[in-house]
């Protein structure tokens, strides 16, 4: 199982819900989950979100394995100067 | 082969960690180096750009006859030549050239080639452009206002739930946060609100948007340009004019500084537009006039932060709401600020909102940390106020508030490891921060966070028959990169510094790299090619190992060689880069290396910043007399060059804090875009500033390197303010705090007093 949280900014794309436990393998699982449950989060998740991994900032990698219990936590996308 | 995959190394350096001359300098200071406006082609013509006099106003209609007419005079061009693009392109394209409405003053309008600047400058004069001129607003709280001026009719701000009916000034809502503040603030025993404005700044890049384009009939087309990234460049030019990304090639020139402006397109897609009408090469070159008009300034903003501390000194609440202005487009700073607004505490009851708030301004654009010097301003300023409240020493009080690995992170996830308070704690056992007071002068100190990226990363590497060694990458070398991209090759290759050679290929030549930004080049870069490097020293060691016949298992690399390891191996005597590479026709034919990777774990950084100020009270003018800069730097790669990230973040914050500014005419026209009226700091208003580099390896990377390029403007701001506080006993809330400011304020608290 791990734990995935959204940002505040995706909660209403998921009908007001932010904390998920399921099992997933990957970042990629993960994705698939929500969208299957929530299909407004597809574009978001597609093309505006950074993932932090047990606070390890994940921009586009969507096959990292995720560790049993690891806290997933979708970000909006960041961007440097 | 032996531990050749190994992926860690934390000592024993012999290049990396030292400090040679870098590969661009002699170019650089005899003047042979080229940049963007240092080109030109056989039957060039020069482009030049008809921008609108009115921060807002309707385009009833464009002729473009009379240029046409004018000798001279071989294309014109307004957004009439563009198709539709994609959505995600469609803020771009209207911001390269107006659509229906100007919005702002400097907004291309029309764009004309001629044969000579001259008659390129008469031509936009000769386009007849029909306004009908519009209400406008410069200014972040009134662009709010419910009467204020809409930019974009269809413009109802995202992030909020329900969707507002009514359109607005605002682009985007965003809100970070945990725990629960009324019970926070509830267990306070002092609290504090507080409210502060800043005002936008350029990054003051001192080479100007430059390009050359050719379009040629074949459909093949090639730009040259300064910037920070040419893939962005390519891919961007190429779905503005609907053409084919294999078909367009684009080479970064050097760059004469950038700090974020230069990762957005202005005049590139303008100049290969007009090449296909006039089918001949265009090269354009902005003005420092148009620099400042048109492209991205960073936002101004009005914020208010509120922070509660139990007497013990434990911050119990913080809340901070921010509003960004973004210029005419929406963008994303003000939510970067949001996350960044108290990401160096730990907290259990915190929030951060922030609005993006469109005016009639250029679009803004990242600038060095985008956000965060400015919410950092805010957020420091009330944290010293409260340190003097509490009597606590200013660092103390960061140190028992600071956050740690384990800690959530205001911003969102847990923290993993992070090196804050070793950071603080260098900075408060630094000569500096120990050293006694001159006489007239004051303290001040504040600590600052930024995330630092990875990305996008492709590179080659080269191993030619003379055993040296040529890299390409495909991020444009702001600060000194190609050394540092020297050094890590050399010292994965166990060859010297002077045997490797690092170019910036163009966008034909590598797979797709992104932009020379958040402070991911040294990180994302080096990690590529020490992979790079690793493939090529295999293949040199199996090499090797054929021609000693032995298992490739058997042999070794060591200082620039391969040697036979182990009790079967043999005894051979070590075959070296220059001999392997001399024989390599025969063994399988070129040796290289490269590696492709999207880098991740680049790693967030925190700085420590102190200054001691001297201020002028019957001038309001502030002197900074010694300044020091303490980062985590995780490895530095080339150290005198992470000292001049580092310097140079603290001269431009420094430069925001106390003279630089966007300054409106209540008719919505910059009134100073110049560097005689836009204030930037120059050596003589500087001390040396002092840099202490501290070295917590990121396990995101085999040498353990961090991004460096950012973090460093993030605190000044904050910095300078609490130093002037502790001079003059006057909390500055605005930036810049220039001398008319300031002296006003002290004049202020004086009659208070």
């Amino acid at each position: 199982m791990v734990k995935v949280i959204l940002w505040g900014g995706l909660r209403d794309l998921a009908d007001g819900n932010s904390e998920f436990e399921f099992a997933a393998t990957t970042i990629h699982k993960v994705f698939l989950r929500l969208i299957a449950e929530y299909p407004g989060l597809e574009s978001e998740l597609e093309d505006n979100v950074s993932v932090a991994v047990d606070g390890q900032i994940y921009r586009d990698s969507l096959f990292v394995s995720l560790p049993e219990n690891a806290e997933v936590f979708i970000l909006p996308k960041l961007q440097g100067g | 082969m032996a531990d050749i995959d190994r992926l860690e190394k934390v000592d024993g350096f012999k290049v990396v960690g030292t400090r040679p001359n870098r590969p661009d300098g002699v170019d650089k200071v005899t003047g042979r180096a080229r940049f963007g406006a240092d080109i030109h082609a056989p039957g060039m013509l020069i482009g030049k750009v008809l921008r609108s006099p009115h921060p807002h106003a309707k385009i009833l209609s464009i002729d473009t006859t009379r240029a046409l007419a004018l000798s001279g005079v071989k294309a014109v061009l307004t957004s009439d030549d563009f198709g539709d693009v994609p959505a995600m392109h469609q803020a771009t394209l209207h911001n390269v050239m107006a659509h229906n409405k100007a919005l702002y003053e400097g907004h291309a309008i029309a764009a004309v080639a001629a044969v000579d600047v001259a008659i390129a400058r008469k031509a936009i004069k000769l386009i007849d452009v029909e306004y009908e001129i519009l209400p406008h607003v410069t200014d972040v709280d009134a662009a709010m206002a419910e009467d204020a001026p809409l930019l974009h009719e269809d413009n109802f701000t995202s992030g909020i739930d329900p969707k507002p009916s009514k359109p607005s000034n605002i682009a985007t809502w965003s809100e970070f946060g945990h725990g629960n503040l009324d019970e926070g603030f509830s267990q306070a025993d002092i609290i504090l609100e507080r409210e502060f404005t800043t005002e936008a700044t350029h990054q003051g890049y001192i080479e100007p948007h430059a390009c050359l384009a050719t379009y040629s009939e074949d459909g093949n087309s090639e730009i040259w340009c300064t910037t920070q990234g040419h893939f962005l460049v390519r891919d961007t030019c190429a779905a503005l004019l609907d053409i084919a990304v294999s078909r367009l090639r684009v080479t970064a020139s050097e760059i004469g500084g950038g700090f974020g402006g230069k990762t957005v397109v202005y005049l590139e897609p303008l100049a290969l537009a007009l090449s296909r009408k006039a089918g001949r090469p265009v090269k354009m070159v902005m003005s420092r006039s148009e620099v400042f008009r048109s492209t991205g300034p960073t936002s101004s903003s009005s914020m208010r932060v509120k922070i509660g501390v139990r007497k013990d000194g434990r911050i119990i609440a913080a809340d901070a709401h921010l509003n960004y202005q973004s210029g005419a487009f929406g963008g994303f700073i003000a939510m970067l600020g949001a996350m960044c607004a108290y990401a160096c505490y730990s907290l259990e009851n915190v929030r951060a909102t922030a609005n993006e708030v469109l005016t009639n301004r250029p679009m803004q654009a990242s600038y060095r940390a985008p956000g965060a010097p400015i919410v950092n301003f805010a957020v420091e300023s009330v944290i010293d106020e409260l340190a003097v409240e509490l009597e606590l020493d200013p660092i103390e009080f960061r140190l028992m508030n600071a956050a740690k690995e384990g800690d959530r992170s205001s911003y969102g996830p847990v923290f993993d490891q992070i090196g804050l308070i070793q950071t603080l704690e260098t900075a408060r056992d630094h000569p500096h921060y120990q050293a006694t007071l001159a006489k007239g002068q004051a303290r001040g100190m504040a600590v600052g966070f930024w995330f630092n990226f990875g990305g996008l990363t492709s590179v080659s590497l080269n191993v030619n028959f003379d055993g040296t060694v040529t890299v390409s990458v495909g991020r444009p070398d702001i600060g000194g990169s190609r050394a540092a991209m020297c050094q890590m090759a050399a010292e994965e290759l166990g060859i010297p510094y002077d045997n490797v050679r690092t170019i910036i290929a163009d966008t034909s030549s590598l797979g797709f790299n992104d932009t020379t930004d958040g402070s991911r080049t040294t990180f994302a870069n080096g990690l590529a090619i020490i992979r790079a490097a690793r493939g090529a020293i295999r293949d040199m060691c199996a090499r090797a190992a054929k021609t000693w016949d032995i298992p490739e298992e058997a042999v070794e690399w060591v200082d620039g060689c391969a040697r036979p390891c182990g009790s079967n191996a043999g005894d051979f005597e070590p075959m070296c880069i220059a001999e392997i590479a001399r024989k390599s026709p025969k063994t399988g034919g070129p040796i290289a290396g490269h590696h492709e990777v999207n880098a991740e774990g680049a790693g967030v950084s925190f700085a420590v910043h102190i200054a001691d100020v001297k201020v002028d009270e019957e001038t309001g003018r502030t002197d900074i007399c010694r300044y020091t800069v303490v980062q985590d730097a995780g490895k530095a790669i080339h150290p005198a060059y992470v000292e001049g990230q580092y310097q140079g973040g603290a001269a431009q914050g420094i430069g925001w804090a106390l003279n630089e500014g966007y300054v409106y005419g209540d008719d919505g026209i910059m009134q100073n875009p110049g560097f005689l009226d836009y204030r930037m700091p120059v050596c003589s208003d500087l001390p040396m500033i002092e840099a202490k580099i501290i070295e917590i390896p990121n396990k995101g990377h085999p040498y353990g390197v961090r991004g460096v390029g950012e973090t460093s403007i993030v605190p000044p701001l904050a910095t300078v303010a609490n130093a002037i506080c502790s001079a003059t006993g006057v909390r500055m809330t605005q930036i810049p705090m220039a001398p008319p400011v300031l002296l006003k304020a002290i004049e202020k608290n004086n009659k208070q007093v």
